[in-house]
């Protein structure tokens, strides 16, 4: 219960076996023998352990065998599980029960994956006072090697102190000092990640730059979201978790209404090719995702049954657990075909060889005001045609139109004002919130009609299946209507200002203006 | 958290040593355990090589003026924990009777360590006082170490009338043998009979041997200074015992 310590250390190899001799002045110093040990830090792909002040360690022994868990939370108090030997990647339902309730607010639907293995030995030793009893624990850390790199990971003396011995902890700590170590207060984690090459807090530079042409911007924009599918391909294929076709499919989405957006800018028959490509590769994700979505609500679709019982739905679980497994092999197969591979070489080709042309074009500044003066425009619109009586097509028409908005906003965003920016997004999503209900619940209705459809005419399915199933649509419905009769105020709030007054909020100050109220 | 008390009417019937080896089977096991020494003697503080002191004595704490939390030692060993005995306890009876709810104190100081411990053994004092009565409320099971002769069945059914006799909840009573002396026939047969015939008295039993004493030389519990020895096995089959208890919510 000492949680991880304190580590102290020093570029000096001598000063560890100094600040030992030190410590033995006052106190007793008994130290075991070497342990070789390998230790992986686990994280989600997107960090969000490392996010939440969290760190979780496998160690296990030189030769490999059942890990050790360690969990460490913000609070720095640590769980242990173990023996462990389920390997990883691991999804949350597959980890021990101790580290489970901690760890699902955080780490939700995604995976654990090793982001730094180290292999290095350490001596551990306590501190005696006279009575013979343990007052502090010592850690003395190797350096260590990270895996598949020729970094070390700097070691160092950890001084974990003892409940009700903090004064001892203190009292080692100016000795340590003293005698030349220096403290180190990053989190271990954060210690093997920089160690590692690995900069967690980094922020990736904004893609566009004001002075910018707009083809090559364009080219920037659409390389950088076939980077990120680059980056999530493998852990698609995989199925690590479902948050990696996720954000292939966002890449694509993405990538879809840029070109449809600002493909003017680009060669026409390059647009001409990729147009079907990129609708291809939304159509081979779409249905995978769509039953991923499914099967994540299941639990809280069955848990809300009034009239039903939860049990009533399983075999909707299966089926759509065996859907989802068919239409894998489909994705995976898409995504590992020559297709594929011959489309994004082509467009990685195609993108660079634009992305490094110079010449005297309109720039991203001149560009970004008349397109989203055009999106603007196009939302409000189609957004005022929009009444009781309209058919649901025209709010779904209306949302692809905010969401095309949405792209420009975020695309455009380095050039545009900040605050503006900030303040225009979040309007508009009080809307998309409006219409992305109205959608999904008209979407996951149908696709309950379908599947219980597609289960009906395999047979060997149960009246009360059925109706379960009937029940979920019923309240797909209700949130549907839900949803329609919020539109109307939704839109009345976003279409209050004009065209020109926002375009004005969102250009960026003269450089060198005074800001609002700094003349006082 | 489960509460476990180490408790007989009766001295040196190995309560301490039961506390101490339990406690820390119990952490090795996983579980995150404290002790609470609430003998004046400090047995178990002195086991652990814990100073026998609580700043404010047990007048504080019991007055709520200093919390548990406050005063807890870790030991040499992983997840287990101490709150030392200190001399003061001699006059716990007093301090309690002091207080609104006299019989419920104990347990309402050893609530708010629920989210730390997983387990906490109260090593008692020998008597029946009023923190006799407090132990029984705070307590899940009362585990109770008998050795091997008459008076100490007749005091054994003082101690289950006594609690069955308190109002409200009340522990399992759970009772072993303890010190036994295999050379002794009598021993050997009350081993053989008792737990048949009582139904509080498990089987397992601690056996009379002089490495149970050693634990005051190491000052350190049996599995950790002779983990091969009979006595360490005995212990184990009683931790073993007492876990599936304390799992079935005996």
């Amino acid at each position: 219960m000492g949680g991880p310590g304190v580590l102290w250390s020093s570029p000096q190899p001598s000063a560890i076996a100094a600040a030992l001799r030190a410590l033995a002045g006052t106190y007793t110093v008994a130290m075991g023998r070497p342990a070789a040990a390998r230790r992986t830090w686990l994280d989600s792909a997107d960090r969000r352990l490392y996010r939440a002040g969290m760190a979780l360690t496998a160690t296990t022994g030189p030769a490999g065998g059942p890990e050790t868990l360690h969990l460490r939370g913000p609070d720095g108090m640590v769980v242990t599980a173990g023996p462990d030997t389920a390997g990883w990647p691991r999804l949350l339902a597959g980890l021990p029960a101790e580290l489970r309730p901690r760890l699902e607010p955080v780490l939700g639907v995604r995976a654990l994956l090793p982001m730094v293995r180290v292999s290095g030995s350490s001596v551990t030793g306590r501190l005696l006072d006279h009575e013979g009893k343990t007052v502090l624990r010592l850690v003395h850390e190797r350096p260590a090697t990270i895996a598949g790199s020729r970094a070390r990971l700097p070691g160092g003396l950890r001084l974990i102190p003892l409940r009700g011995y903090e004064t001892s902890a203190v009292r080692a700590g100016r000795i340590v000092q003293d005698a030349g170590l220096v403290r180190d207060d990053r989190c271990d984690y954060a210690a093997a990640l920089a160690a590692a090459g690995i900069d967690p807090d980094a922020t990736e530079p904004p893609v566009l730059r004001p002075e910018l042409p707009g083809d090559v911007a364009v080219a920037r924009v659409l390389l950088s979201f076939l980077d990120e599918m680059d980056t999530v391909r493998g852990g698609t294929i995989d199925d690590v978790d479902i948050e990696f076709l996720h954000d292939f499919r966002v890449a694509v989405r993405r990538s879809r209404s840029v070109v449809r957006l600002l493909g003017d800018l680009l060669p026409a028959d390059l647009v001409a090719w990729v147009t079907p490509e990129l609708k291809w590769l939304g159509d081979l994700t779409a249905r995978s995702r769509d039953l991923d979505v499914h099967l994540e609500e299941f639990p809280s679709l069955a848990a809300g049954l009034t009239s039903g019982q939860p049990e009533d739905l399983a075999p909707m679980a299966v089926h759509l657990r065996r859907l989802r497994a068919s239409e894998r092999r489909r994705l995976v197969r898409g995504l590992r075909s020559p297709r594929y591979a011959r489309w994004r070489d082509r467009w990685r080709t195609a993108l660079a060889e634009l992305a490094g042309r110079d010449g005297d074009r309109p720039t991203v500044q001149e560009i970004s005001t008349e397109r989203l003066a055009g999106a603007y425009r196009r939302v409000l619109r189609r957004g005022a045609r929009i009444t009781r009586a309209s058919p649901a097509e025209a709010l779904h028409d209306l949302r692809k139109r905010c969401k095309e908005l949405r792209y420009l906003l975020e695309i455009f965003a380095p050039v545009l004002d900040p605050d503006g920016a900030r303040a225009a997004v979040k309007e508009l999503k009080t809307l998309q919130d409006v219409l992305g209900r109205f959608q999904d619940s008209e979407a996951q209705r149908e696709a309950i009609y379908a599947l219980a459809a597609e289960m009906m005419a395999g047979g060997d399915v149960e009246v009360r299946t059925i109706l379960a199933m009937g029940e979920i649509a019923a309240r797909q419905q209700e949130a549907m209507h839900a949803a329609r009769a919020e539109f109307a105020a939704a839109f009345a709030s976003f279409g209050r200002l004009p065209v020109a007054r926002r375009l004005a909020r969102l250009t960026p100050a003269p450089a060198g203006a005074a800001t609002p109220g700094a003349a006082r | 958290m489960r509460v476990v008390a180490t408790y007989n009417i009766k001295g040196g019937v190995g309560k301490t040593s039961a506390a101490v080896n339990l406690g820390y089977l119990a952490a090795r096991d996983g579980l995150r355990t404290l002790i609470w020494d609430l003998d004046p003697q400090g047995s178990a503080t002195y086991l652990f090589r814990v100073k026998p002191k609580v700043k404010g004595g047990g007048k504080a704490l019991v007055a709520g003026r200093r919390t548990l939390d406050e005063a807890i030692k870790a030991t040499d060993f992983d997840r287990l924990d101490l709150m030392p005995a200190d001399f003061s306890y001699r006059n716990l009876d007093l301090e309690l009777d002091s207080t609104k709810r006299p019989t419920d104190r104990l347990r309402r100081l050893v609530a708010p360590l629920a989210d730390e411990y997983e387990l906490v053994i109260l090593d008692c004092p020998p008597s029946v006082s009023l923190v006799s009565e407090n132990v029984v409320r705070a307590s899940h099971v009362l585990l109770v170490p008998l050795i091997p002769a008459v008076l100490s069945l007749r005091t054994f059914d003082q101690l289950t009338e006594f609690v069955a006799g308190l109002p409200g909840r009340t522990p399992t009573v759970m009772a072993f043998l303890s010190m036994v002396d295999r050379r002794k026939k009598a021993h050997r047969e009350l081993v053989e009979r008792l737990p048949q015939e009582r139904e509080f008295v498990v089987p397992e039993a601690i056996p009379y041997l002089s490495v149970v004493e050693q634990m005051a030389r190491h000052r350190a519990p049996v599995p950790a200074f002779a983990p091969h020895s009979p006595a360490a096995a005995a212990y184990a089959d009683l931790w073993t015992r007492l876990r599936s208890g304390l799992a079935d919510g005996r």
